[in-house]
């Protein structure tokens, strides 16, 4: 019989995901603020209409509404960019925007909890890696993204890749397929053989 | 290094990635994005026991009563719709029952007659399908051929002038009128 999640357990389950879910919606949409909210409403989600399943479904019901959600935003965004293209030459570029966003606080570090690189030399080395890495990501096809993320990174299974991503299994393989190969040949452009 | 090896190392990565690189105003964000939704976590649906080898789930009580009420809403606005429909229906039937008897130069007599008739004995349905009968024969212009097979229903006053073979076996305003010219010149 499954065990129902206590609020405890959903609590631990929401702290242990958040930021790999952040990540996520943000490879997606390329937007800091936008991928905070599509976190926010997915937890909302998942709190309000699926608090009392079983521990072990919230990690399948989570990301199926975390990709449900972003996918929204695409058809939102979609629908909207009709109506702003004809607009879009008078938005501020990237760098004027991160000037504007810059906060002193934002320069304190985070706690380092891993002792992965010790070295400085080892930890500019890493953070250059880790930046590539997530630009390749930004890169990939939605689809593909997808497929890479849950399967290699949320490590789930076949069956529950292609239930997330209403498709077939077959159709997951290919898209995870396709995406390390086109990975691996970004960073093979870029220098870097992991 | 195969396709699972590498998928698994840049995963490792950006693990690393998600733990370290995020800022800081972004992670007390989204602890305040996970407050907020335990805030508003529904309570957790229990078990009860209802009987021999049932169970039902409790705690969504509130949304059971307001489905049940929604769903009593509207069979009532269904079964409004359908009385009004069928209302509007007669009343344009007995409507048309009277345009016909103006045309058919019928007495008033005759129609009133009839109306008990036609609620006592006749189904509603049967009383539609005459009223629909007689628009049908009004419009296709056979009314006056067809009208002594439509006078069955109509009482003796109303054949009285399309059925002279009759006449012999009814006391008709005819007869009386001849009988009661015989007697005014026998009297004279």
């Amino acid at each position: 019989m499954a065990i129902l999640a206590t609020r405890q357990e959903l609590s631990d389950f929401l702290a242990e995901t958040e930021k790999r879910a952040y990540k996520q919606a943000l490879f997606a949409v390329h937007n800091e603020h936008v991928a905070l909210d599509i976190v926010q409403d997915s937890m909302m989600k998942l709190a309000l209409k699926y608090a009392s399943k079983p521990t072990d479904e919230l990690p399948l019901l989570f990301q199926r509404i975390l990709q449900n959600t972003i996918r929204d935003y695409y058809r939102r965004q979609k629908i909207r960019s009709l109506w702003t293209t004809l607009f879009s030459a008078f938005t501020p570029n990237d760098q004027d925007k991160n000037q504007e966003d810059f906060d002193i606080l934002e320069t304190l570090q985070v706690k380092q909890e891993s002792n992965f690189a010790r070295e400085p030399d080892v930890q500019l080395e890493r953070a250059q890696l880790i930046g590539l890495i997530e630009k390749a990501m930004e890169i990939l096809p939605a689809r593909q993204r997808e497929a890479f993320m849950l399967r290699y990174w949320e490590e789930m299974s076949l069956a529950e890749t292609a239930i997330i991503m209403k498709c077939s299994e077959g159709s997951v393989k290919t898209h995870c397929s396709r995406a390390v190969h086109a990975l691996a040949t970004i960073l093979r452009e870029k220098g870097v053989k992991l | 290094m195969n396709e699972q090896e590498l998928g698994k190392e840049i995963a490792r990565f950006l693990d690393f990635g998600a733990n370290e690189t995020i800022k800081q105003s972004t992670l007390y964000r989204l602890q305040s994005a996970r407050r907020a939704a335990l805030e508003n976590c529904q309570p957790t649906l229990q078990i009860i026991n209802s009987g021999n080898g049932t169970s039902v789930y409790g705690g969504h009580g509130e949304h059971f009563k307001t489905g049940k009420l929604l769903l009593l809403l509207i069979v009532l606005f269904a079964f409004a719709l359908v009385s009004a429909t069928y209302w509007q229906f007669l009343e344009k039937s007995r409507s048309t029952i009277d345009t016909t008897i103006l045309v058919d130069d019928l007495s008033t007599d005759a129609y009133i007659d009839n109306e008990p008739e036609f609620d006592d004995d006749l189904s509603i349905d049967a009383y539609i399908d005459n009223v629909l009968q007689r628009v049908d024969d009004l419009l296709t212009d056979e009314r006056v051929e067809n009208e002594p097979e439509l006078a069955d229903d109509l009482p003796t006053d109303a054949r009285i002038d399309n059925e002279p073979e009759l006449a012999d076996d009814l006391p008709t305003d005819a007869r009386i009128d001849n009988e009661l010219d015989e007697w005014l010149d026998s009297n004279k």
